[in-house]
């Protein structure tokens, strides 16, 4: 038993390691990935908690090992093996029969006691923990059966058909091909979908508009599809199995939430705005008509408590969906985390639960699964399976037709085809074509393999269909005769099937009277997916014109859009989006708010919270939030859309508003600064207050000095403290309050920890004098540091310049003259992934206050390719000073003998990255660029040979500003999905195409 | 004895009762079309899958292809409804139903002598 106890704790360490990481990943991902990423990577910390698998060596196993065995290990070998079978310790196994060492016997009582005490004690704690973990389950068990019995009693089947029509038509809509009971109780306390197996959602009562019953329903089926029940106990069981990890139960928590808002996402993507609308509306409603049954752990419930229900309503509010550059960083993370967690010990299932299947021009980097058929085999492939899984799959070598061979790998179930002459050949054909397609197949894996030789194509397609499989279906398809293909296509528009719509689609014939028949119906019935989807396939040019005249003509904005879009006409798109904008921007003027970009200012104040609740069109609801704004407004509409007032926002309203955003990114823009001398230097002009660390301040306020201030002065700001809730910086004339009148104040509503104000302003007001505070309204303020940076008019404008999204599209289309698309796409894709991967390091590691120590291990990202060592992890217990005096070891004695390497992937050292370079410059033409690219080159090169941080750091700040302001322009392309746009926004001035 | 179905249930039930107490998935769903009662597929299944629960129908499969049984026959049926509704209305007597039948004129004179003929084998 101590065994397993034993294996439990070691899974529990190295799971909380993967928690954690995942933990402090949470605040940049919330803004950044798709919830159901967000979601679903949490399975990585539940299949290490629950798998006793891990790498050979990893770090957290063998650690664990090493401090749970010493003792043992000493007893045995300091006991020269007096053999006396029959006789020992009942808690060890007993040895082989061939007289070798025993570990413990009772002839050497001395050596015994502490062993035993050892085993007692190990025994105790498994049994105490088995105890708690059976007590757990069996009160999760029986809360979860009492729950569902209490519900049962209370509940009766709903058996009108018409709501059982609907129910069933919303499933298909959903994708929820199995039938699903459906119930009601009026005791339940919202809405639910119950059981595993046999799944049954339970609404609290019938008589609701048809809409929320729609929402509802479309809500729990898209549970039931994604099987959320499973992932619910699956948490639950490792929540039993660790129940004395606090980690774990957070863990439960942050997924119970993940799940709610990651399932409100993929109910979203499939409506439009006013329907989005609709749907915050019936989470309200269920809410507010919830009964008094709570939900237990096996459920899955509408609404569950009025902070989520918040986060989930400011979710619907700016949901967007993923972008391309979201899903790319997706991913990037995603192999991040797979590789940390690899590096901790963590079960690293096959390739395909983590990346994308997505395509994309970078495609080495993408899994990719499809199905093919292939006479006579109908076979599902993937490629560009991980490195590391290929040694999960058993293998062979295929025949290429053009000559040659490759390694393909099998799934277990159809690695008997390898011995199968037919179906090699078959599979070598396939390969011989693959290979012709623009993407470079590496690495193929054999999912499934069908001869279906003989088959009726029409039924194998509904088979598939009905099972679900996207792949083979896509494969099957085209085998289908002309009528089979429409008479399928019309069941999947009427069943609401958009994934297997798309994919028919693609085999129509452009020009098909019946791909006009059902873009009319889609037009008529307003549904968008649908429609985009068919004329994207199959309209020609002139079509989508006569489309478009008409969408135009009837004033559908968003089939216009769709249109627009589909016909590649972006600036009549944005010249769509601008009348839209330019119409609000007058209607608000009306009202006294002028919006200038993301700034609303009403009665000359900088507004912070703006809300304009409209339902007219797609566009119902604007929040804004800008951390720099003093007051927040909101406008009111009549009936008719117009505006009625606008009004400024009570202050309680708009800190629950605020209390349920987001946290700021703390660390996001943590400058690398060097420590300067306290107090007032003046520099070139500017005045720089380096903010002496002060002690705690007992009323809560600390006061920084006097300064003369004028209009157009630059303030900057980069203040942290430690506080209570609630940091606010900024200044107050002459002896006034800051209770009365502040000026370019910041705040910061966070909770706890360390707050940080950073950002920057024009000083608006008149000359005077002004003094500087740092105050905690709610409480104490301790442990202030940072700067406060006033630089006098005129110097301004060169220190803060930021190049506009004009300057940018202007220098870029010179920086890029005369390079191929595939140069351009192939530049923007290594800037791109160097930048990502300089913030992602930032932010998890720290990486420029390591790389300040010459020794540091994670110079080896510059020296080295491949597996590279970038630390070392030892046990926590171990005070390495304490073990270093004890045992007379130098730090890296000590590391040699307690720690374990803490290894990572590196795809390019320097000499690497350099090449790269390189052979980017040498498809410049432009001469600025090409500096750029040379500075690059330089700068790593000198960090590599110096192991100097400065030169590392000037790397990066070059790739930032090539990628956020040369290649895409950050404000605008990046910075609607996050709220703080600040690094975004950051411009470090390496690039000479903007200096005139 | 079977708990209580609903309309939407005995209409099925109807059907396979009317198909000598045994019918096909896809001869219910035939049928159903042939009353105007269009229903979408999970509904009836749903449907079905209840009736199977409350003892009312067997399952069992021919190839891919449900089929449906009769569990619990039409005369056995109408017989326990009649008992329930004597029992909830009519506080067990069957006497104060037949009245109140031919009170409101639901029972025709011969209804009632056939109901007077079945009462007096059942006392033989």
């Amino acid at each position: 038993m101590s065994g397993v106890f034993k294996t439990v704790l070691s899974l529990s360490v190295s799971g909380s390691a993967v928690i954690l990481v995942l933990l402090l990943c949470g605040p940049l991902a919330r803004k950044r990935l798709s919830r159901r990423w967000q979601y679903y990577i949490w399975l990585a910390a539940v299949a290490r908690l629950l798998l006793p698998f891990s790498p050979e060596g990893s770090p957290v196993g063998t650690l664990f090992q090493r401090t749970v065995e010493p003792d043992a290990a000493a007893v045995s070998g300091s006991v020269p093996a007096p053999a006396a079978p029959g006789n020992t310790a009942p808690d060890f196994p007993e040895p082989a029969g061939d007289g070798g060492e025993i570990p413990v016997s009772p002839g050497v009582p001395a050596e015994t006691a502490p062993a035993k005490a050892e085993i007692d004690l190990w025994s105790l704690l498994s049994a105490l923990w088995l105890g708690g973990a059976l007590i757990l389950l069996a009160r999760k068990v029986t809360a979860y059966q009492d729950f569902s019995r209490f519900i049962r009693a209370g509940c009766r089947e709903v058996s009108d058909p018409v709501l059982l029509d609907r129910l069933a038509r919303i499933g298909a809509e959903a994708g929820v091909r199995r039938p699903v009971e459906l119930f009601v109780a009026p005791e339940a306390s919202s809405p639910m979908l119950l059981g595993l197996f046999r799944p049954r959602i339970v609404l609290t009562a019938l008589e609701m508009p048809e809409d929320d019953f729609r929402y509802t329903v479309l809500h729990e089926l898209t549970h039931c599809r994604r099987r959320d029940l499973a992932y619910k106990w699956l948490v639950q069981a490792a929540v039993c199995l660790h129940w004395f990890n606090p980690l774990v139960w957070l863990m439960a928590r942050e997924i119970g939430r993940a799940c709610e808002l990651a399932c409100d996402e993929s109910v979203l993507r499939t409506l439009d705005g006013p329907e989005r609308r609709a749907y915050g509306d019936m989470l309200l409603r269920a809410a507010e008509a919830g009964g008094v049954l709570g939900a237990s752990c096996g459920s899955a419930t509408l609404s569950e408590n009025g902070k989520l229900l918040k986060e989930r309503l400011t979710a619907i509010m700016s949901f967007k969906k993923t972008t391309r550059t979201a899903a790319a960083l997706s991913l990037v993370l995603t192999i991040a985390l797979t590789a940390g967690a690899a590096a901790a010990g963590a079960y690293s299932g096959p390739a395909r639960s983590s990346a994308a299947p997505e395509r994309d021009t970078d495609a080495a980097f993408f899994y990719t699964q499809e199905g093919y058929y292939q006479p006579p085999y109908l076979f599902e492939v993937a490629w560009n399976i991980s490195e590391a899984a290929t040694k999960d799959y058993a293998s062979a070598r295929a025949a290429l037709p053009e000559g040659g061979a490759m390694t393909v790998y099998f799934e277990d179930a159809c690695k008997g085809m390898a011995g199968d002459k037919t179906a090699m050949d078959a599979l070598s054909a396939l390969l011989g074509r693959l290979r012709s397609e623009p993407f470079p197949i590496t690495r193929p894996l054999v999912v499934s393999a069908r001869n279906i030789q003989g088959a009726d194509p029409a039924a194998l397609a509904e088979r598939y269909y009905e099972e679900g499989a996207l792949p083979q279906f896509g494969a099957v398809f085209p085998q289908l005769n002309k009528n089979a293909q429409e008479a399928m296509l019309e069941k999947l528009y009427d069943d609401g099937s958009t994934a297997f719509f798309s994919m028919a689609l693609k085999h129509l014939e452009p020009g098909s009277p019946l791909a006009a028949r059902l873009a009319e119906r889609a037009y008529d019935g307003g549904n968008i997916a649908f429609f985009s989807l068919l004329v994207e396939h199959t309209a020609s040019q002139a079509e989508l014109e006569v489309w478009l005249a008409r969408a135009r003509e009837d004033g559908r904005l968003n089939f216009t859009s769709v249109l627009l879009d589909t016909l590649d006409r972006d600036e009549e798109l944005e010249t769509l989006k601008a009348e839209a904008e330019a119409r609000l921007v007058r209607e608000y003027a009306a009202h006294g708010v002028t919006k200038n970009g993301q700034e609303y200012r009403w009665n000359n104040q900088l507004v912070r919270i703006f809300l304009d609740v409209r339902s007219a069109d797609s566009s119902f609801v604007t929040l804004s939030i800008n951390p720099k704004g003093t007051v927040d407004i909101k406008v009111s509409r009549g009936g008719d859309g117009a505006i009625t007032a606008v009004s400024l926002m009570d202050s309680a309203e708009a800190e629950a508003l605020l209390a349920d955003m987001n946290d700021p990114d703390d660390g996001w823009d943590k400058p690398v600064t060097t420590a300067s001398p306290a107090g007032a230097t003046a520099g070139g002009g500017a005045v720089t207050v380096n903010i002496p660390r002060l002690g705690p301040q007992q009323d809560g306020i600390a006061w920084l000095g006097e300064f003369d201030l004028a209009p157009g002065d630059q303030i900057r700001y980069d203040v942290s403290a430690e506080t209570g809730p609630f940091l606010q910086v900024g200044f107050v004339r002459g002896q006034e309050s800051p209770d009365s009148r502040r000026f370019c104040s910041v705040s910061n509503p966070r909770t706890d920890g360390v707050l940080r104000c950073a950002s920057s302003f024009t000083f608006p007001a008149e000359a005077g004098t002004y003094r500087l505070f740092v105050r905690a309204p709610e409480g104490a303020v301790g442990n202030v540091r940072g700067s406060v940076v006033i630089t006098p008019r005129g110097q301004a404008e060169k220190q803060d310049f930021v190049p506009s999204e004009e300057q940018v599209l202007a220098a870029r289309r010179q920086a890029l003259a005369g390079m191929t698309q595939s140069q351009v796409q192939r530049l923007n894709t290594v800037i791109r992934q160097a930048n990502l991967w300089w913030e992602h390091k930032y932010l998890y590691d720290n990486i420029f206050q390591e790389l300040e120590n010459p020794e540091s291990l994670y110079w080896n990202y510059f020296d080295r390719t491949g597996e590279i060592q970038t630390g070392w992890a030892y046990d926590g217990e171990l005070d390495i000073e304490t073990v270093c005096r004890r045992e007379h070891l130098t730090e890296d004695q000590f590391y040699a003998k307690y720690g374990t390497p803490v290894v990572t992937e590196n795809a390019y050292d320097a000499d690497n990255f350099i090449a790269l370079l390189d052979e980017l410059t040498a498809s410049v033409r432009s001469q600025s660029l090409r500096s750029a690219l040379e500075y690059i080159r330089e700068e790593v090169r000198l960090a590599a040979e110096q192991h100097s941080m400065e030169h590392a750091n000037n790397e990066y700040r070059a790739l930032h500003d090539l990628d956020y302001f040369l290649l895409r322009y950050g404000p605008a392309d990046v910075g609607p999905y996050v709220t703080d746009g600040s690094t975004i926004c950051k411009y470090y001035g390496t690039l000479s195409v903007y200096t005139k | 004895m079977p708990q209580q179905i609903s309309d939407s249930e005995l209409e099925l039930m109807k059907i396979v009762w009317a198909a000598g107490g045994t019918a096909l998935y896809a001869h219910i769903m035939a049928e159903l079309a042939k009353t105007g009662r269009a229903w979408q597929k999970n509904t009836v299944i749903t449907l079905l899958s209840r009736l199977v629960d409350k003892g009312f129908l067997k399952v069992g499969k021919i190839g891919r292809r449900n089929e449906y049984t009769a569990a619990v026959s039409q005369a056995d049926y109408q017989a326990s409804q009649t008992q329930s509704l004597v029992n909830k209305l009519y506080q067990g007597s069957a006497r104060d139903l037949v009245a109140a039948l031919i009170r409101r004129e639901a029972l025709s004179a011969r209804d009632y002598e056939e109901l007077r003929r079945f009462w007096e084998e059942g006392e033989a």
